[in-house]
């Protein structure tokens, strides 16, 4: 069913376009150039995320240090997920790989992949849009929705299991 | 953000050097700018594409009828006089579209929202309310069903891939709450 949704979403687009006698080529090429121009601005925004993501991912700095129990392979998740969506799921992919999709901790991991956006990418990213440089508010209130989420997993799949 | 990335950087770097050998850093900014221009990439074609798509439906004006509804279901988080017209399309648009999973199509309406939450902000330099709100907003995740979470639990055999949609609503939830609580009380030492 859902691999319904975007294609219908847009069909109705178009659609709805030419219903209101709008011209939807034109207008679609100036919306494309305004990505294009979006895409140039958030470039360098994801490029130094990305550098650290990776740096924290080859040295494998996380796997080394162990908070509140919190061990080994969940760690890493917690901390790599606000920073990158792409470095966070090779991460869960490794825990379905070599401890399984159905355990504690492949089950915390499902739930919290899911269930947290990549914060400080988001935040990084829509601040290049408004060139506000105190962002300092939005990062620790979206850091500690994130420590929630950490928190009611564990409990919530304690619950489960 | 300044902070938190050089903290990372700095300790990395140093990590490396101590415990590991300083190829690994070169190595590993090296691998990650040439991902970097990768991801773009990726992240360039879909954008550019709802881009363009977002732009028929924003000048049509079937959008500004349906998303005076949409917003009414979440205008008490925003100010009024901090959001205009245009701004509370692409909120909508940013949410109708977080809770179906097109994550494309909702960085496209985050970024044009945060923009024209910007135009109606008085002081340029700083957030206002509803430009926090609608940052901490997209740092929740909406995701109602977490469609590749369950096809990637899929792929690795197990037993019941569905069995998180109900915690991830849960989690989600939770999160999304306590973040705005936390805004709400870190709110008044900003101003």
């Amino acid at each position: 069913m859902s691999n319904y949704i975007v294609p219908i979403f847009i069909l109705i687009i178009i659609l709805v376009g030419i219903f209101e006698k709008k011209n939807v080529y034109s207008l679609f090429i100036e919306g494309a150039k305004d990505g294009v121009k979006t895409v140039y601005n958030i470039f360098p925004y994801i490029f130094a995320i990305t550098i650290i993501a990776g740096l924290i991912n080859d040295t494998k700095i996380l796997e080394n240090i162990s908070i509140f129990g919190i061990t080994g392979n969940l760690l890493p998740l917690i901390l790599m997920k606000p920073l990158s969506g792409g470095a966070s799921t090779s991460i869960v992919v490794d825990i379905f790989k070599n401890i399984g999709p159905d355990t504690f901790i492949g089950m915390v991991a499902s739930i919290l992949m899911a269930s947290t956006e990549t914060t400080l990418y988001v935040i990084s990213i829509l601040s290049s849009k408004v060139k506000i440089k105190d962002m300092k508010i939005v990062v620790i209130a979206g850091l500690i929705g994130d420590l929630a989420a950490v928190i009611s997993t564990m409990v919530i799949v304690n619950f489960i299991l | 953000m300044s902070f938190i990335w050089s903290a990372f950087l700095i300790i990395c770097i140093i990590f490396s050097c101590i415990f590991l050998s300083p190829e690994v850093v070169v190595e590993s900014i090296s691998n990650s700018s040439k991902g970097a221009i990768e991801n773009i990439f990726v992240i360039a074609s879909m954008l550019i594409f709802w881009s363009g798509m977002f732009n028929i439906l924003s000048n049509c004006n079937i959008l500004s009828k349906a998303s005076k509804k949409l917003y009414s279901l979440v205008s008490f988080l925003f100010k009024k006089d901090e959001v205009s017209d245009k701004a509370k399309e692409y909120i909508s648009l940013n949410i109708a579209s977080n809770l179906m999973g097109v994550g494309n199509a909702a960085t496209v309406n985050s970024l044009k929202g945060i923009e024209e939450l910007q135009n109606s902000n008085k002081d340029k330099k700083r957030l206002n309310r509803s430009m926090a709100t609608f940052i901490v907003l997209n740092t929740a995740s909406m995701q109602i069903i977490p469609t590749s979470m369950i096809s990637l639990r899929t792929l690795y055999n197990s037993q019941n891939p569905s069995e998180i949609i109900l915690p991830v609503i849960c989690v989600s939830f939770i999160s999304l709450i306590i973040a705005f609580v936390a805004l709400k009380i870190l709110w008044r030492f900003y101003e």
